[in-house]
């Protein structure tokens, strides 16, 4: 995997064309090489949208495109204050609504990349993976690449509880720190994973469902290749259905209802509900709500984002099914968001009711 | 003062999850009436008769061309006031205003084409001393109250094995339609879960002038209709938050009405009889005083007043406060305040003393 020569081959390829520059990014002490992935507002022209709505944040002051193929383009991104030889990459594909933040930074200048990222967030926001679908990716890699997926360490979540963080001082798979989860009741947030080729380590990568991402020691092509790839394609697949085409108008008055069956008999107790709406109020940001009906056990709430203009019905039906109903004006980056927040808070299967 | 207020939020929220139960129960009721029985379920409208004065009664069903229902619904039934004797309470309020109501029903209809219906009262099971004494101290002594049959049906939204259910049965009398009589005193039950698409369709019934809360109509305002008539999620929209954080837009009280009938209201049966799916839920009474709270707090203002129609200018920005409804229902309660009126009354008594005043 790791092998110079096959990497350096790969060049010669379309795709490795295309991210050769890419590859060539310098690694910087103590740095891995860090990814966030997006989906953008496929109404709009996303690098123009940057410089229409240039706001407070100059962070990022200019986007040249350096490469482009029929199906996506790569910018690179100009920042201000640059102190050390970091680079930053933009990468957006042209059809599938999905762009590829990409950097050697320091953890400081990536969060102000982040940051630049999020104050655009009607028209972009981070992707949004389940627990299972990262299980799935890494059992993906492991089949195809042969090599053996160490657990290093792995943050988990349970219902209304602060996450928890693990170092794997064992040497264990990451099919183990899954299991592990699962019997403390925890589901896996990120994980940390070295790879490994008969005892030999060649890289680690880091992946968390807030679509962030790391690697060290293989190339981005590789990278791309082997995870990237599997993230984006899981996050249309799954996600695509749910989110696309659910606004209610005058002339689309059917609402498309979805329905979340939870993983555990959560709303049992009697503030299990309180609880919800406390997790909305801290963490929705320029959302408002109103409970129209509420047991502290279950009930029902009318939710709007002052950002999207984007409307809700939400519904908690029972101790383990919530339903959201998309209303007006509904944004597949808001309706994003909404159920990346359901979905970090309690984990689920998300399908459509209707 | 802080305590009055924290007491008005309270029972306001307490009024409208009696109106939000009733709502539940006529989905649920719609709902099986037209998946099971193929048959026609209208929330309200006008019934025409020669010569007698047209009646709106909540329910109207047409189970097929020679049987129907038409009756009243109740979001709560009130019990015995302090001091009132079980004589006056019959005298007044059972005879004097239930079967009052229920009498005028009891013929036939222009516009209402099927041969014959019966009568019902739908009410909340847990009202149970009205109902006990509708049943036993009224009906059990006055017999043949009507020249139809008559039953009172009751709901009530149950907590079964950690799961919502909305349950509709038959409390009391008779139903014509064997099937649906049959099937409602065994009970007619859906999980809150399989009604969401219409929970979400049909938000809003008039019980009668003035019923739907105008804090609910404030939510839907600003939640869904304004954002919907500027088309807030395109860019033009959203570039005006990012410079200005607000949306200014003028807006007519007709347009706003339109929106609301259409997006949110449960189909009424149309005068003509022509048209099914009209939708007449929102009086414009009730809008138009929800956008007068608006105006008061700051958020609208009357542009002008045209042939009835008003033109108002609408602020939609970031409230103070996240949780919309409760701000709503402070601001309100401050405006009552402002004015000085007596708090002893129920909540919805204070706010029609408002709008009368006003």
């Amino acid at each position: 995997m790791a092998d110079e020569n096959n990497f350096k081959l790969a060049h010669f390829s379309e795709e490795g064309k295309f991210f050769k520059s890419l590859d060539s990014m310098k690694k910087l002490p103590n740095v891995p090489f860090r990814v966030a992935v997006f989906m953008y507002d496929k109404r709009y022209e996303i690098i123009s949208i940057f410089t229409e709505f240039q706001n407070n944040s100059n962070f990022i002051n200019k986007f040249t495109l350096l490469e482009e193929d029929n199906e996506k383009k790569l910018y690179i991104c100009n920042t201000e204050k640059k102190q050390d030889e970091s680079e930053l990459y933009f990468i957006v594909y042209k059809d599938k609504r999905i762009s590829i933040l990409l950097s050697n930074q320091s953890k400081e200048d990536w969060k102000n990349s982040l940051d630049f990222f999020k104050a655009f967030y009607p028209f972009l926001v981070r992707i949004f993976l389940r627990s299972f679908q990262i299980l799935k990716i890494l059992g993906y890699v492991e089949a195809e690449s042969g090599l053996d997926l160490i657990a290093k360490s792995y943050v988990a979540k349970r219902y209304f509880g602060s996450p928890r963080s693990e170092v794997c001082y064992e040497k264990i798979s990451y099919k183990t720190a899954f299991d592990q989860a699962l019997t403390n009741n925890l589901w896996i947030d990120s994980i940390w994973v070295g790879l490994e080729n008969k005892e030999k380590q060649l890289g680690a990568v880091r992946l968390n469902r807030r679509g962030i991402f790391s690697y060290s020691g293989i190339s981005f092509y590789q990278f791309y290749e082997k995870f990237l790839v599997k993230v984006i394609d899981f996050f249309l697949k799954s996600y695509l259905d749910i989110l696309e085409d659910k606004s209610r108008s005058l002339i689309k008055l059917e609402p498309k209802p979805i329905k979340i069956v939870l993983s555990d008999d959560v709303f049992v107790q009697k503030e299990s509900f309180d609880k919800l709406i406390e997790k909305i109020k801290d963490k929705l940001k320029n959302w408002g709500y109103s409970v129209l009906a509420g047991s502290g056990i279950l009930g029902q709430i009318m939710l709007h984002d002052y950002e999207t203009g984007s409307s809700f019905d939400l519904y908690v039906t029972s101790s383990r099914e919530m339903y959201i109903v998309p209303q007006t004006q509904v944004t597949e980056i808001s309706f994003n968001n909404l159920l990346a927040f359901i979905l970090d808070n309690f984990e689920g299967e998300i399908q459509n009711a209707s | 003062m802080q305590v009055e207020k924290e007491e008005f939020v309270r029972k306001r929220k307490a009024e409208f999850n009696n109106y939000e139960s009733l709502l539940k129960a006529l989905i649920v009721l719609k709902k099986y009436l037209e998946e099971n029985l193929n048959a026609r379920y209208y929330f309200g409208g006008k019934l025409k008769k020669t010569g007698g004065s047209d009646q709106t009664p909540d329910i109207i069903i047409e189970l097929n061309d020679t049987q129907g229902i038409i009756g009243e619904a109740k979001k709560s039934l009130r019990g015995l006031i302090q001091g009132e004797s079980k004589a006056t309470y019959l005298k007044n309020y059972v005879e004097g205003d239930l079967i009052k109501q229920l009498r005028k029903y009891d013929s036939a209809f222009d516009n209402f084409k099927v041969k014959e219906h019966d009568l019902v009262l739908l009410a909340p099971q847990v009202d149970s001393e009205a109902l006990g004494i509708i049943k036993f101290d009224f009906l059990e002594n006055n017999n043949n109250q009507f020249s139809r049959n008559f039953a009172i049906l009751v709901y009530s939204i149950e907590l079964q094995a950690n799961t919502k259910r909305i349950l509709i049965r038959h409390d009391y009398g008779k139903l014509s339609n064997e099937n649906l009589f049959d099937k409602l005193r065994r009970g007619i039950s859906y999980y809150e879960g399989q009604i969401t698409k219409e929970l979400s369709k049909y938000k809003v019934y008039e019980e009668n002038e003035d019923a739907t809360p105008l804090e609910y109509i404030m939510v839907i305002l600003w939640d869904s209709i304004f954002n919907e008539i500027i088309n807030s999620s395109d860019k033009e929209q959203i570039a005006e938050r990012y410079r200005k954080k607000e949306n200014k837009f003028q807006v007519n009280l007709s347009k706003l009405m339109d929106h609301l009938k259409r997006m949110y209201t449960l189909p009424t049966i149309s005068i003509d009889g022509v048209n099914n799916n009209h939708r007449q839920q929102f009086k414009i009474n009730s809008v138009r005083n929800a956008m007068e709270i608006f105006c008061h707090i700051g958020l609208a203002n009357v542009i002008n007043k045209n042939n009835g129609d008003i033109l108002y200018e609408i602020t939609l920005k970031i409230l103070p406060e996240k949780d919309e409804l409760t701000y709503f229902l402070n601001k309100i309660y401050d405006l009552i305040d402002q004015k000085k009126y007596s708090h002893d009354q129920s909540s919805s008594e204070k706010l029609d003393k408002y709008f009368v005043k006003n």
